[in-house]
């Protein structure tokens, strides 16, 4: 396994575990009923109690750009590449590679759905134009 | 009325490409010329400020053994490179309390020294907000750079009015005889140097160097009989996002409006009455949210604020008059270097890059570098 790749415990597993299913799987929180981004066992609003549910996986390019460099492997075997913060349709954001395309093709407001890619041992909720 | 504090005694550790000089040494060497600048001995300090560097379980502690000190007030927060400021508003309000009476704020850091380590590694635990962005392979440029983008989209911002940035603070570099890079820059340089992260070039990002720094610290009454003339702390204030971008609450919107905010009520002062300027040129991009978020000019017009070198030592907003980051020296917290220049101006001892007459300077630090900010006003005796 690669020094880069998440260590996943028992609170991110489920997130990471759908992915290799195809499923974005977000926090809702059963008090204030907002979903929030990374997940966590209680809501960074109000504290309360949380649940796994199935997001979407649809979103749009919030922030944009292509790496050029960068220092540590195995990234900089991989420039250039696009990094991206997905607005989800239902509200977070979260970073992510939009891929399927030039990297540089890739436009603030762009429609994307969620493309999970197979990183050494773990899914990773990539993204694709939609 | 609360008593008034000062700084005192402010000193650079050599800096630069330095490989010969570790993280610990630099301490004391910023340290030792900061005491001598103030005329203050080693053992008048008990009060110790620093982030520690990154020195095992108990950074502070490590760092105080190897000084020799043993203070009796302590802080080690660390909030990235803007946590002087933090630390230097601490340190008065300490102070102020009487919780000590001698208060060293001191940073020193080699990353050329071992330059595998630190900067763009993943280095994150699980459940911890950046073991979700450091899978992605997100070095610290391509943060500054999706925050450009988000800029340039909203507001129209150009890589010409960037490179402004850029050109304006190497040509204050250019009086500094310590700052690494001093040749003039075009805007056309900024643009043909390579591409880092679009939108940002190369010579859109800080440079790399070893270096640290000192300040020394005390009341007013002590200050009166010392060395140099006393340099106050008008208002200091703080404020915190998040570390990563998606956590931003309001993204492109830094927390500069809150630290400058309360740094301004305390000082009673506004952004019209700052004569020189220090902001944290990690990126040129930050300088521009820096600028909107302290109201220097309005939200989404950095940009054209920026152009026609208003920012140079001799423009209408004298910046990062030491030639800054992206000039100077950057060892990866730099805000100390922040403070020191603006003491340096309010003294008089700006050499070439002296603002005629500056009587009130703002410091602003920011970490992460969107995660954090921290700003300090200061003063001296009109």
């Amino acid at each position: 396994m690669s020094a880069h790749l998440p260590i996943i415990d028992a609170e991110s597993a489920p997130f990471w575990e759908g992915l290799g299913g195809g499923e974005l799987r977000l926090k809702w929180c059963l008090s204030c009923r907002r979903p929030h981004f990374f997940p966590r066992t209680y809501c960074p609003y109000c504290w309360g109690d949380t649940e796994w549910r199935v997001a979407s996986g649809r979103g749009e390019v919030f922030a944009t750009t292509v790496v050029r460099q960068m220092g540590f492997p195995p990234f900089r075997d991989r420039v250039p590449y696009n990094l991206a913060i997905v607005e989800l349709a239902e509200g977070p954001h979260l970073l992510t590679q939009v891929i399927g395309c030039e990297p540089t093709s890739v436009r603030i407001g762009l429609a994307v759905q969620l493309s999970p890619e197979l990183d050494g041992t773990v899914w990773m909720p990539f993204f694709t134009p939609a | 009325m609360a008593k008034r504090v000062a700084i005192v005694g402010a000193a650079e550790s050599d800096f630069g490409k330095i490989p010969h000089v570790g993280d610990l040494e630099l301490h004391v060497q910023a340290a030792r010329r900061a005491i001598a600048d103030a005329g203050i001995p080693k053992d008048a300090i008990d009060g110790l400020f620093t982030t520690g560097g990154r020195y095992g379980m108990m950074p502070i502690v490590s760092l105080a053994e190897y000084m020799g000190v043993f203070p009796t007030y302590l802080e080690g927060t660390n909030t990235g490179g803007g946590a002087w400021e933090l630390l230097v508003g601490h340190a008065a309000a300490a102070l102020q309390a009487g919780l000590c009476t001698v208060a060293l704020v001191v940073y020193g850091a080699a990353p050329r020294n071992n330059p595998s380590e630190g900067i763009g590694q993943a280095f994150s635990l699980p459940g911890t907000p950046v073991a979700y962005d450091d899978p992605f392979g997100l070095p610290l440029p391509a943060r500054a750079a999706l925050v450009a983008s988000r800029h340039m989209h909203l507001y129209g911002t150009t890589s010409e009015q960037l490179a402004e940035v850029a050109v304006s603070i190497r040509k204050n570099a250019g009086t500094n005889p310590k700052a690494l890079f001093r040749d003039p820059i075009t805007i056309d340089d900024v643009l043909s140097s390579r591409m880092i992260a679009d939108p940002l070039h190369l010579l859109d990002c800080c440079v790399v160097t070893n270096g640290g720094g000192a300040v020394v610290l005390t009341t007013e009454d002590r200050a009166a009989d010392l060395a140099k003339p006393p340099v106050y702390v008008l208002g200091s204030g703080e404020a915190l996002a998040s570390e990563t971008l998606a956590g931003w609450p309001e993204f492109g919107r830094m927390v500069s409006v809150e630290s400058g905010r309360r740094a301004y009520e305390q000082a009673g002062i506004g952004p019209a009455d700052v004569d020189v300027l220090q902001l944290y040129d990690a990126f040129t991009i930050n300088v521009l949210l820096q600028l909107e978020a302290l109201g220097f000019c309005a939200e989404g017009e950095g940009g054209p604020f920026v152009e026609g070198g208003r920012l140079g030592y001799d423009g209408a907003l004298p910046t990062n008059t030491d030639g800054g980051g992206l000039s100077s020296n950057h060892p990866g917290m730099r805000g100390i270097f922040l403070v020191i220049e603006a003491v340096r101006q309010l003294r008089g001892e700006a050499g070439p890059a002296q603002v005629p007459d500056a009587r009130i300077a703002l410091c602003n630090g920011t970490g992460g570098p969107f995660s954090a900010s921290a700003t300090v006003i200061l003063g001296r005796d009109q």
